[in-house]
């Protein structure tokens, strides 16, 4: 086989006959006169079901796969079946695509998501997470798509922090120890008792630098 | 005024020590040296890799400075239990940096800040309110400096020598040796300064176990005096009036000694995550010894002490003239005179950080290389070190006292954008920036009405205005003669102003600043990839940096047969400058 480069004998061949080896096929948007790229690249692109049909993948094969399609309703097992470049018809029909359940992996991550999405300067996506065509990405389900945003919790986050609260507010009550007796060598309870306060210090800062580590 | 010639084997101690001192802080610049010292990291963090032993001297001859070993003996000679709020500070101090120094160790690592003002800069993405940080930092630093040349000269106003010319000399010694060495001078001083300060906390011990009764009579006479004095407020026990400053003191004195740029340099210089928290689990053990000199206090009250010349700061000297053995004495005074060269070289060592990396490579020449960047941060310390000297010589002391004062309530202003801003970007950077403002306003004008009382009964008014921190509650219509300390009101002002802006900011849409910094930045530790420049100087064995072998014969390889030089500043090549 002359346009056959590599690969064990079951692979199809790597390009289809008539094409020109190592082509891409680039998808076309043709309801807009500009074509490719959009008039506006700082615009995302409308959702799936308010857009105008267009032919990706220049009109062979089937629509990309909506969000939240399992991988084996979709996708065939093979992109390259026994039909390359071209996909069976019976892919399920695909509900409108829900671009705001995609997270925007390049908006900071800032106190919630209302902010990025007012914050006019920030950068968009770029196409490839806009859902103008398909990627890798579409083919996985989403990881929760439908799981609000949750707090996420400090990594050095520990409940044993709590403790140090102990020696930061007794030495702040002064009513516990503003007292001369007990004496201890003499030196009245007020003042032995703050040095003391140094020592339990240490302890606490001590066991919770242990329980932490 | 006590004789020179009655204090020779004092002056002959102190100036041995003082020499000794001299020497080993011009030798540190050879301490486990690298290859280049040349860049501002190596030379105003010590490369960024100090160990358990060494943070431990370093954070210790920073914190606990000259000035607290003599004034804080003094305040409680005067005023009994009201005095006694360092201890408390020193205490609670520690678990809450406990929480907060990790994330600012990681996060300066990670983006290679040497200041807070740099932290603050990328965290809420504004260059004004980076340089505001910077500002307030300078200014409360440079007065804490000149304190440490009050507390050296007590020292040698009890010697018997003159004002002048042995503080000149002592701080330019001091000034050259950090500009040789950068922070390995103080680091390595600050071990002989720990050492002394135990050996003078051990003399107080066994000059009390010699004295007949112990500390019981000392308490026995003191409580009289305080009793028979007409004053109020003192008295071996708080009052109801001072309780409330003693709390709100010690709780701002902690929050702002987290602030001040010198512990933080101290802080940056450390290893790891680890060391430093280490090290923040032993230092509460170092008060005691500050707990101890402060007793002297009281010792002085029981021995009849009185201060030289007016100037009360010389009581703690001059009780050790009086009961140690000279040469006793003489280590003592060397104790407190190295303990002022160590924090006033840290102290100029941050303040020349600040204005070279947010003033000078902000403003005005922004692409400075590292070496020139060490230039300018040496040169400014000098200037720093001998703005304090003129200001000790030619102005009045009390005006070194008062600004000190002032610079406490100022840089607690910065704790919502550089401690919170740790743990969230949530406030606005002009609600921040406003915040200060109104702090620092607040802060200033509630001074500004605190008058000096003195007298017998201390309620004559000596000085109409900055008199002191207590602020009286009646002049809001409380009817009690309680004080509060200003910095925390001015403190709950900013933090107030903050919190309402930062909504109403946002909701008119003024833009948020970038930021820059990660969830992970704030907790990366040695060894994490991102951390950079971190075993190989100070205490660690250093790595040999090997040059890649040639790819093939024709790759040109550079310095061949010499060890290739590192790159200009591999902490600026991950990210960009800021």
């Amino acid at each position: 086989m002359a346009d056959k480069l590599y690969g064990p004998p079951e692979w199809p061949p790597a390009s289809p006959a008539g094409e020109p080896y190592g082509s891409p096929r680039i998808p076309r948007q043709t309801g807009s006169p500009g074509g490719y790229p959009p008039a506006d690249a700082r615009t995302a692109p409308p959702p799936y079901g308010t857009q105008a049909p267009y032919e990706p993948y220049g009109g062979a094969q089937a629509p990309p796969a909506p969000y939240g399609t399992p991988p084996g309703a979709y996708a065939p097992t093979s992109p390259y079946g026994s039909q390359p470049g071209a996909y069976a018809p019976t892919a399920p029909p695909y509900a409108p695509y829900a671009p705001t359940a995609a997270p925007d992996p390049y908006a900071a991550p800032r106190h919630g998501s209302a902010a990025s999405a007012t914050d006019s300067d920030r950068r968009t996506a770029p196409r490839h997470s806009s859902g103008e065509w398909r990627t890798v990405g579409d083919q996985r389900p989403p990881a929760t798509p439908a799981a609000p945003p949750t707090r996420t919790r400090r990594a050095d986050a520990s409940r044993w922090h709590w403790l140090l609260l102990i020696p930061i507010v007794v030495p702040l009550m002064p009513n516990l120890y503003n007292r001369i007796e007990p004496t201890l060598f003499g030196l009245p309870f007020f003042y032995w008792s703050q040095l003391g306060f140094a020592f339990l210090a240490s302890a606490v800062i001590y066991f919770v630098h242990r329980k932490v580590k | 005024m006590p004789d020179f010639g009655e204090n020779t084997t004092q002056v002959t101690v102190f100036v041995l020590v003082f020499g000794a001192v001299t020497l080993m802080g011009f030798a540190a610049a050879r301490w486990r040296r690298p290859t280049s010292i040349h860049s501002l990291e190596e030379w105003g963090l010590g490369g960024r890799a100090f160990g358990n032993w060494v943070t431990f001297f370093l954070l210790s001859g920073d914190v606990y400075t000259a000035y607290t070993f003599v004034a804080v003996p003094t305040l409680v000679y005067g005023v009994g239990a009201a005095g006694f709020f360092p201890v408390p500070f020193l205490v609670i101090v520690y678990p809450m940096l406990f929480v907060v120094l990790a994330r600012f160790w990681s996060v300066c690592h990670v983006h290679g800040f040497v200041t807070p003002a740099e932290f603050v800069r990328a965290r809420f993405g504004s260059r004004g309110l980076g340089t505001m940080v910077a500002v307030v930092g300078i200014v409360a630093t440079m007065p804490y400096i000149a304190l440490q040349l009050i507390g050296i000269e007590a020292v040698f106003e009890v010697m018997g020598l003159p004002k002048g010319w042995p503080l000149t000399i002592a701080f330019i010694v001091l000034a050259l040796y950090t500009f040789n060495s950068g922070l390995r001078g103080p680091a390595l001083v600050s071990i002989v300064k720990d050492a002394l300060v135990l050996w003078t906390v051990l003399a107080v011990v066994i000059i009390m176990s010699m004295t007949p009764g112990g500390w019981d009579p000392v308490f026995r006479v003191a409580s009289e005096k305080f009793a028979a004095s007409p004053r109020p407020d003192d008295g071996l026990l708080l009052t109801a009036g001072n309780q409330l400053n003693y709390i709100t003191l010690a709780l701002g004195s902690a929050v702002a000694l987290f602030l001040y740029p010198h512990t933080l340099t101290g802080v940056l210089a450390s290893r790891n995550r680890g060391t430093l928290r280490r090290n923040l689990a032993a230092l509460p053990i170092y008060t005691l010894c500050l707990g101890v000199l402060m007793l002297v206090g009281f010792a002085a009250v029981f021995d009849g002490t009185t201060a030289i010349g007016g100037n009360g700061n010389t009581v703690v000297p001059q009780w050790f003239n009086e009961n140690a053995p000279a040469w006793c004495a003489g280590l003592a005074f060397a104790a407190i005179g190295v303990g002022a060269m160590v924090p006033a070289a840290i102290m100029s060592i941050a303040a020349a950080n600040l204005f070279t990396r947010d003033i000078y490579r902000e403003y005005i020449r922004p692409n400075a290389s590292s070496r020139e960047e060490t230039y300018v941060s040496k040169t400014v310390s000098l200037t720093v070190k001998f703005g304090a000297l003129l200001v000790i010589l030619l102005l009045n002391t009390q005006f070194a006292i008062d600004l000190q004062l002032i610079g406490g309530v100022v840089i607690m202003q910065t704790l919502p954008a550089v401690a919170l801003g740790l743990y969230t970007n949530w406030f606005h950077r002009w609600a921040l920036v406003s915040g200060i403002t109104a702090g620092l306003v607040t802060g200033i004008v509630m001074l500004w009405q605190v008058p000096k009382l003195g007298g017998a009964d201390g309620r004559t008014v000596v000085r109409e205005h900055f008199g002191g921190s207590a602020w009286p509650l009646e002049k809001i219509g409380f009817e009690t003669d309680a004080t509060i300390y200003v910095g925390i009101v001015a403190l709950a002002v900013n933090l107030v102003v903050v919190a309402l802006l930062t909504p109403l900011l946002r909701n008119a849409g003024v833009a948020d600043g970038r930021d820059r910094t990660t969830d992970h930045d704030y907790v990366a530790d040695e060894g994490d990839p991102t951390v950079r420049r971190m075993t190989e100087i100070i205490d660690g064995d250093p790595v040999p940096e090997k040059a890649p072998p040639p790819a093939n014969f024709f790759t040109p390889v550079g310095h061949r047969g010499a060890e290739a030089p590192p790159p200009e500043d591999p902490s600026r090549q991950a990210y960009p400058r800021l």
